[in-house]
C-alpha cells in the first residue's frame, strides 16, 4: 500500500517536472473585417427589321427591343436579281465591303434611321409582276472604351468575334 | 517498465522528485516576478490603459463590413454594367484601434451563378481589377493566385491612419460577353455563358499589432512579411 502511494506520488512529482519546461504561449493583438460585393451582367440582345414599301422603294429600319439589356451596333446589305440596280442609302449609314453600317449603338426601345433601298428596273428587262428585293441585317452587342464611350467595332474582326467554348476551353472563332 | 515502476515508488526517489519539482516550478515563478519587477521600476507613475485593436475595410472613403456591402453605387448612373468600361472603385484600409497594427488584405474574385453559387470553372481573369502597388503595397505573389491576390502594406498604421488605396477600378473584359455555346447543326443555338451572372469581389483584412511584429505576424498570419 504504501508502496502504490509513492508511485503514485512520484508520477504527480513527474508531472509537476514536465509543467515546469512548457513553454510559455504568447497571444498577439490581431483584428480582421471581410466584406464582398456581387454585379450582375446581362446582355440580352432581340432586334427585330420593319420595313416599309413605297412603289419601288423599301425603307428599313432596325428597332432593338425592349426587353434588351444592351446598346447593340446593326448593319444590314440588300440585294436583288443581277438585271436589276439597286441604290441603297440613309442619314447615319455608310457602305463597307457590301455591308450597310449603322453609324450610332442603337439603345434599348430604339431605333435606326430609315436605309432607303431603290429599285432600278434597267428599261431592256422585260418587267415582271414580282421582283424580289431582299435584306439581311446583323447585330452586336455594344461595348465600351475605358472612360464609358462606346468603342466603335472594326467592321472586319469584330462582327464574328464570339468565343465558342468547347470543352471548358474558348477559342476564337475565325 | 517493472525496473522504472520499483525506482519511483521508493519514497527517497518520491521525495527526490518533489524537490526537483519544486526548483524548477519555483525557478520559473522567480523569473515572472523579476521580470514584473523591473517593468514596475521602470514605469513607477504609469497607469494601466486598456488596449484595441480593430480595422476596417474603406470603400470610397466609408467603412463597410459583411455580405453584399461592396458595389452599392459601383454603376452609379448606369442601369447596368457596361462591358469594358472601367469603374472607380477605391478600397483601402484604415486602423480604428488604439494602436498600430501592420495590415494586410486578401481579394478573392470569381462569378457566381443566377442562384449565387461560385462557378469555378468560368474565368475570374476577367474580372479585371485595377491593384495599386507602390503606395506601399506590395502583391505577394507567391501567396496570389489567378482567384485571390495578396497585398502587404509595409509601414504600420497608426491609430486611426489610413492606409492608400491598394484598388481603384473595376472592369470586366468584353470576352466574357463573346464567350458563348453553340448547339445544333442545321439550326444553331447560341447561348452567352456568363449572361445573368455575377461577379463577385470578397475582401478580408488582417491586423496585427506592431509590437513585437515579428513573431505577431509569424504566428497570425503564418509568414513574416
Amino acid at each position: 500500500m504504501k508502496t502504490k502511494r509513492s508511485f503514485i506520488l512520484s508520477l504527480l512529482a513527474l508531472v509537476l517536472i514536465l509543467c515546469a519546461f512548457i513553454q510559455p504561449a504568447w497571444a498577439y493583438f490581431t483584428s480582421s473585417k471581410q466584406a464582398d460585393g456581387a454585379v450582375p451582367i446581362s446582355f440580352i440582345r432581340r432586334t427585330t427589321i420593319k420595313e416599309t414599301v413605297d412603289e419601288l422603294t423599301k425603307n428599313v429600319t432596325i428597332h432593338n427591343d425592349e426587353t434588351s439589356t444592351v446598346y447593340v451596333w446593326v448593319r444590314a446589305r440588300a440585294y436583288a436579281g443581277v438585271q436589276f440596280n439597286l441604290y441603297v442609302g440613309g442619314e447615319g449609314w455608310t457602305e463597307d465591303g457590301g455591308w450597310w453600317y449603322y453609324g450610332a449603338a442603337v439603345p434599348p426601345n430604339g431605333d435606326t434611321k430609315p436605309l432607303s433601298i431603290r429599285l432600278e428596273i434597267p428599261e431592256e428587262v422585260e418587267p415582271t409582276d414580282v421582283v424580289n428585293v431582299g435584306v439581311i441585317y446583323e447585330s452586336i452587342t455594344a461595348f465600351y472604351n475605358a472612360d464609358g464611350s462606346f468603342k466603335t467595332p472594326n467592321h472586319d474582326s469584330d462582327w464574328r468575334a464570339e468565343y465558342i467554348l468547347d470543352s471548358g476551353s474558348s477559342t476564337p472563332n475565325p | 517498465m517493472k525496473k522504472f515502476r520499483d525506482l519511483i515508488s521508493r519514497p527517497s526517489v518520491t521525495v527526490a522528485l518533489f524537490a526537483l519539482a519544486l526548483v524548477l516550478l519555483g525557478g520559473s515563478t522567480v523569473g515572472g516576478a523579476r521580470a514584473a519587477l523591473t517593468v514596475e521600476s521602470q514605469y513607477y507613475n504609469s497607469q494601466v490603459q486598456t488596449s484595441s485593436i480593430d480595422v476596417a475595410l474603406l470603400e470610397n472613403g466609408a467603412a463597410v463590413s459583411g455580405e453584399g456591402a461592396l458595389f452599392s453605387k459601383l454603376l452609379g448612373e448606369d442601369s447596368s454594367l457596361k462591358i469594358g468600361k472601367k469603374y472607380d472603385e477605391s478600397l483601402a484600409v484604415q486602423n480604428t484601434g488604439s494602436i498600430s497594427e501592420y495590415v494586410r488584405v486578401s481579394v478573392y474574385q470569381y462569378w457566381m451563378d443566377e442562384q449565387g453559387n461560385k462557378v469555378p470553372e468560368m474565368d475570374s481573369q476577367w474580372i479585371k481589377l485595377g491593384f495599386v502597388t507602390g503606395g506601399g503595397w506590395t502583391i505577394d505573389e507567391d501567396s496570389s493566385t489567378e482567384e485571390r491576390t495578396v497585398l502587404y502594406y509595409a509601414d504600420p498604421l497608426d491609430s486611426g491612419a489610413s492606409s492608400s488605396p491598394f484598388l481603384n477600378s473595376v472592369t470586366i473584359d468584353e470576352r466574357a460577353a463573346r464567350t458563348v455555346t453553340q448547339t445544333g447543326e442545321t439550326e444553331i443555338t447560341t447561348t452567352y455563358v456568363y449572361n445573368g451572372k455575377s461577379f463577385c469581389v470578397e475582401v478580408h483584412v488582417d491586423g496585427v499589432q506592431t509590437h513585437n511584429a515579428d513573431q505577431a505576424k509569424l504566428s497570425a498570419w503564418g509568414v513574416n512579411k
